[in-house]
């Protein structure tokens, strides 16, 4: 061989190592040699010696690396044609992909709509769940911010019930903000404070337009809350630490209010608007500062319309015991919780008094972060709905990836050929994989286009509550997440077919001529795990939904106390100076009564300080005249047609007349429970109650649910309106049936300002609407959940039919047989479907078993049901093998049809 | 990154496709024709015309097949495809037009630059 010979097959071995191909470099190689042999030709034939000519070809073939140089650049081009030739047969898999689904549409148009709907449900429940809760707060650094409360420690002990959120959530004192202000601002971090006087966030402020009064959600905030959080204004600008100094009233309105009230006018800022309220309560002209962006919201369902400023020498100036202030801390980075913690456990706060009380009952001051206050109450509820939808994401794949599985089974002669005529197994592969990827990423498309169908659905069952709803669009996160879907969708559903594909067997696929012989062992293995996986989760998610459900159902069932249906209400508060006299309320009460008894679609009308579910619910703390005890009752200032409107029956005695009235003796009814509280098993009617007097009782009125549905109903007192006038006043009115509820509100409105104008009245509402509202949570995550677990429910059925027809269709023949035998249809079914059975039987098993495990997550969820119901255990079995035995009668009905003569001679 | 060498090779190119326009030709005929054509002025190594004949090849403007010649001897033959005569012609009439604007500036006939 010859010394340039030598080198390149050195070369030719360097790149053999390196790329562990030998073509392109032989070729090389093989060339080279070519080249010298007809140089040395070509010198010969010029006269020149043999060793000369061969002397003369190398010299002018180059340096020795010239050759290495060259097989480096032949790879590098080689290479290049190789990426080249991957992208032409991943092309040519697609092309025979679409070739296949246009073979069989019926098979790929429902494993696309199949996937489609896991994918469009998950990017439906992902979009919403990104903007109610991964969504940052739209405030600088969020993480930094905490809401501080006023706590009792939790109690403890046997009968400890877990407490509310709310009742964790105390309104703070002055002296509390202002303590720490002063002192802990500039080591722990600064906080700015929020007044609110009605133990709600939103201090109420009237606005009068031209022909009406507005009610508004308003806020007293300190000068540095908007700096603090991070907000800056859309127009104008936002209060500064500055305007401490400056006195003239100023306020800073929402996006919305300005939109709607304001004219969305960008000039407004500067002028002045009068709004009544603060406190004393009287008409100030407020100067607009600015205009907050459209995506600032600090308060769900209801946002803060307008944001007046209070400076903190008025806070400093306010009784400093009051309950009255919230705060929104920034802790400064450096500090760790923990430290903010102890240091606001030292905090006196007003709380002095409180030193010498055993530690239970000292109010502490808490921190909760920002993120937790706003976001804790929908966090589980949508978490919940977040795993549902991704177990039946889960669904979705093994079915179709059982599809896949079977299909590939029936393909097997034909995969076994294309072995046979020289395909690579990794080429095999690969074309599954094109399959299985053109279906997958077909599916994210048309899911995606589904869950932009869906999320709108969802969305008008999300609660008022959800924070955020306004972000939540067709965004980028949803298509990111349908094509995330698409490859977790590609992984799930087609490894599996393709393994088992790919490592088919020559022999055994060609040997089984008649393509009817039995399925290979692993394939049936595979086939029956997937089917027990699509039991055991679709068992999961039909316990939790049939769980929820039933809860739903209980829950729907509690009786509340009073009927609703067709009662109204509309409320109202007289704030204005004038009301401190109980004569001006009592007057306006009498007037408004008598105004809204005209109104012919009304049947009843009374008049209360609260309606359940909804406005003030006194907590009292009444005895009995000569007795030392005493009883905490909810208080209700109510008239005798209250009870009527609401259906709610006296028990006993009467309710209120019209002979009840300020001169007369003052009278009480009592709700079933108080009366069982306080008078035991005497009839308390004609004894006493002492609150801010003496009552007779007179009446004894059936219990009302009235705060929430899976609680007892509390206790409550009944006073007389006519003799306690409240300033709290709630409308409630029967109306006839098929009244128009457009024209009552409208008919109320006009009955409120013909009364007095300067009363602005609240937004009726029916009863339903509220008590409604009250379970909105509850129904948005049971209607997904049970909406979720019927699709992965009826998807059992279609897995196992995929594989019952499959069977069928490889052991026509030997079924044929069996029944021209005589076996019955039952001992073909049972034959054919035997594995199928034992995969179903023992997913359904597991199945259980982990909704065993699981319900303690699940519980928290329910009502009057347990998570570990063996009636609903029972019934979701019972239901799991119904849809099984359905899902192997629909393809042997088909079977059972045909005639044994052609079973056995069609192929 | 841009190749520095990127002219000279396009001209390499160019020469090598306008041998091929006479008809196929093994490696080492290339050679020769390059060689005689310039007088030897180009004095490249025959290692030189593979690589160019490899690249030309990646890019479909020529094809090579094995063949035998008249002296029995295994070649590889290379041959313009379509793409090729295609190419030749539009690089030909590209390299005319830069050449006679680079000799026109070296011998100082260009119009005075305007400033």
């Amino acid at each position: 061989m010859s010394d340039l010979g030598r080198r390149a097959s050195a070369g030719a071995r360097w790149l053999r190592l390196r790329t562990g191909r030998a073509s392109v470099e032989d070729e090389v190689r093989d060339e080279v040699e070519s080249h010298i042999d007809l140089a040395v030709d070509y010198f010969i034939a010029r006269g020149r010696s043999p060793s000369d000519a061969e002397r003369e070809a190398r010299r002018r073939f180059g340096t020795a690396d010239a050759v290495h140089r060259l097989l480096i650049h032949a790879d590098q081009q080689e290479r290049r044609m190789q990426i080249g030739r991957l992208v032409a047969e991943f092309l040519q898999d697609i092309r025979l992909s679409l070739h296949l689904i246009r073979r069989s549409p019926g098979f790929f148009a429902s494993a696309l709509f199949i996937l489609a709907v896991g994918v469009g449900a998950n990017a439906a429940v992902f979009s919403i769940l990104q903007a109610a809760l991964l969504q940052p707060l739209p405030y600088a650094h969020p993480e930094q911010l905490y809401m501080l409360w006023r706590r009792f420690p939790s109690p403890v002990g046997p009968t400890a019930r877990p407490r509310s959120i709310e009742a964790d959530r105390g309104v703070l004192t002055s002296a509390t903000v202002i303590e720490w202000h002063r002192e802990l601002a500039s080591t722990v971090g600064d906080v700015a404070s929020v007044f609110s006087w009605q133990g709600n966030l939103a201090a109420q402020l009237d606005y009068a337009t031209r022909d009406r009064v507005l009610r508004l959600n308003g806020a007293f905030v300190t000068p540095n809350f908007f700096d603090l959080l991070g907000v800056k204004a859309k127009y104008g600008r936002v209060f500064r630490p500055s305007d401490e100094q400056d006195n003239s009233p100023l306020i800073v309105v929402s996006h919305a209010f300005w939109q709607r009230e304001l004219g969305g006018d960008p000039s407004i800022v500067g002028k002045s608007i009068t709004l009544t309220g603060g406190q004393p309560r009287a008409p100030h002209s407020y100067s607009i500062a600015g205009v907050l962006a459209p995506e600032v919201h600090f308060t769900y369902p209801e946002e803060t319309e307008v944001w007046a400023m209070m400076s903190w020498s008025a806070v400093q100036a306010y009784e400093p015991r009051a309950i009255a202030f919230r705060a929104v801390l920034r802790l400064d980075p450096r500090v760790p919780l923990a430290e903010a913690q102890r240091r606001a456990a030292n905090i006196r706060g007003g709380f002095e008094n409180a030193q010498s009380r055993p530690a239970q009952s000292r109010p502490i001051v808490a921190i909760e972060s920002m993120n937790d206050w706003v976001r804790r109450e929908i966090r589980s509820s949508l978490t919940l709905l977040g795993s549902v939808a991704a177990l039946l994401l889960l669904v979705t794949c093994v079915t179709v990836g059982g599809a896949l599985l079977a299909r590939v089974s029936e393909r097997r002669r034909e995969l076994a050929l294309r072995t046979a005529l020289g395909a690579e197994r990794s080429r095999l592969a690969r074309q599954l994989l094109a399959e299985g990827s053109t279906l997958a990423f077909g599916g994210a498309l048309f899911g995606v286009a589904i869950a932009g169908v869906v999320q709108p659905v969802l969305r008008t069952l999300l609660p008022g509550s959800v924070p955020r709803v306004g972000a939540i669009g067709a965004n980028m996160w949803l298509l990111a997440f349908g094509f995330g879907s698409a490859i977790v969708t590609i992984l799930l559903a087609t490894l599996i077919p393709t393994w088992t594909g790919s490592r088919v067997d020559l022999r055994e696929g060609l040997s089984r001529g008649d393509g009817h012989a039995s399925v290979d062992r692993a394939t049936k293995r595979w086939q029956q795990t997937l089917i027990g996986a699509q039991a055991a989760i679709a068992t999961v998610l039909l316990a939790s939904g049939t769980l929820l459900l039933t809860s739903f159902w209980r829950l729907g069932q509690v009786p509340l106390g009073f009927d609703g249906s067709r009662v109204v209400t509309v409320e109202m508060r007289l704030l204005d100076r004038r009301f401190r006299d109980e004569a001006n309320v009592a007057r306006f009460a009498d007037d408004l009564v008598n105004r809204v008894h005209g109104i012919p679609q009304i049947v009843q009308a009374g008049l209360a300080s609260s309606v359940p579910f909804r406005g003030v619910d006194f907590t009292l703390n009444v005895g009995k005249p000569g007795v030392d005890s005493s009883y905490i009752v909810q208080g209700r200032y109510v008239d005798g047609e209250y009870f009527d409107v609401l259906r709610v029956p006296i028990l006993r005695g009467r309710s209120f007349a019209k002979s009840d009235t300020r001169q007369s003796r003052r009278v009480i009814v009592l709700s079933q429970s108080a009366a069982a509280k306080m008078f035991g098993a005497v009839d308390p009617i004609g004894h006493e109650v002492k609150f801010d007097s003496t009552y007779e009782v007179i009446g004894i009125a059936s219990d009302v649910r009235y705060k929430r549905r899976d609680e007892d109903p509390a206790p409550a007192l009944y006073f007389a309106r006519a003799q306690s006038p409240s300033t709290l006043i709630c409308l409630v009115a029967r109306i006839a049936p098929g009244a128009n509820i457009g024209q009552v509100a409208q008919a109320i409105y006009r009955a409120v300002h013909d009364s007095d104008p300067t009363i602005p009245p609240m937004k009726l509402a029916t009863i339903d609407e509220i008590v409604d509202e009250t379970i909105a949570n509850r129904r948005f995550y049971t209607v997904a959940t049970v909406a979720f677990a019927s699709i992965a429910f009826l998807l059992t059925a279609v897995g196992i039919c995929v594989v019952i027809a499959r069977v069928i269709a490889e052991r026509r023949r030997e079924l044929a047989i069996r029944a021209a035998l005589g076996a019955t249809a039952q001992d073909i079914a049972r034959h054919a479907s035997s594995d199928t059975i034992v995969g179903t039987i023992a997913g359904v098993t597991v199945g259980l078993a982990s909704s065993f495990a699981a319900a303690p997550v699940l519980s928290q969820f329910l009502f009057g049901v347990s998570a570990r119901s063996v009636a609903v255990y029972g019934v979701v079995a019972a239901l799991m093998l119904a849809i099984s035995i359905f899902g192997i009668w629909l393809p042997m009905r088909r079977f059972a049809r045909g005639s044994v003569a052609t079973l056995l001679t069609s192929d | 990154m841009k190749d520095s060498a990127a002219p000279v090779k396009s001209m390499l190119d160019m020469l090598v496709l306008k041998a091929l326009s006479s008809g196929p030709m093994h490696g080492f005929g290339i050679a020769l024709w390059l060689e005689s054509r310039s007088d030897g002025s180009l004095a490249l190594d025959d290692s030189m015309t593979y690589q160019i004949l490899h690249r030309l090849e990646a890019r479909e403007l020529i094809v090579a097949e094995w063949t035998v010649t008249e002296n029995k001897r295994r070649a590889r033959i290379y041959r313009l495809t379509r793409k090729g005569r295609t190419a030749l012609s539009q690089q030909t009439d590209a390299w005319l037009k830069y050449s006679q604007s680079v000799t026109s500036i070296m011998l100082g006939e260009a119009k005075p630059e305007s400033t």
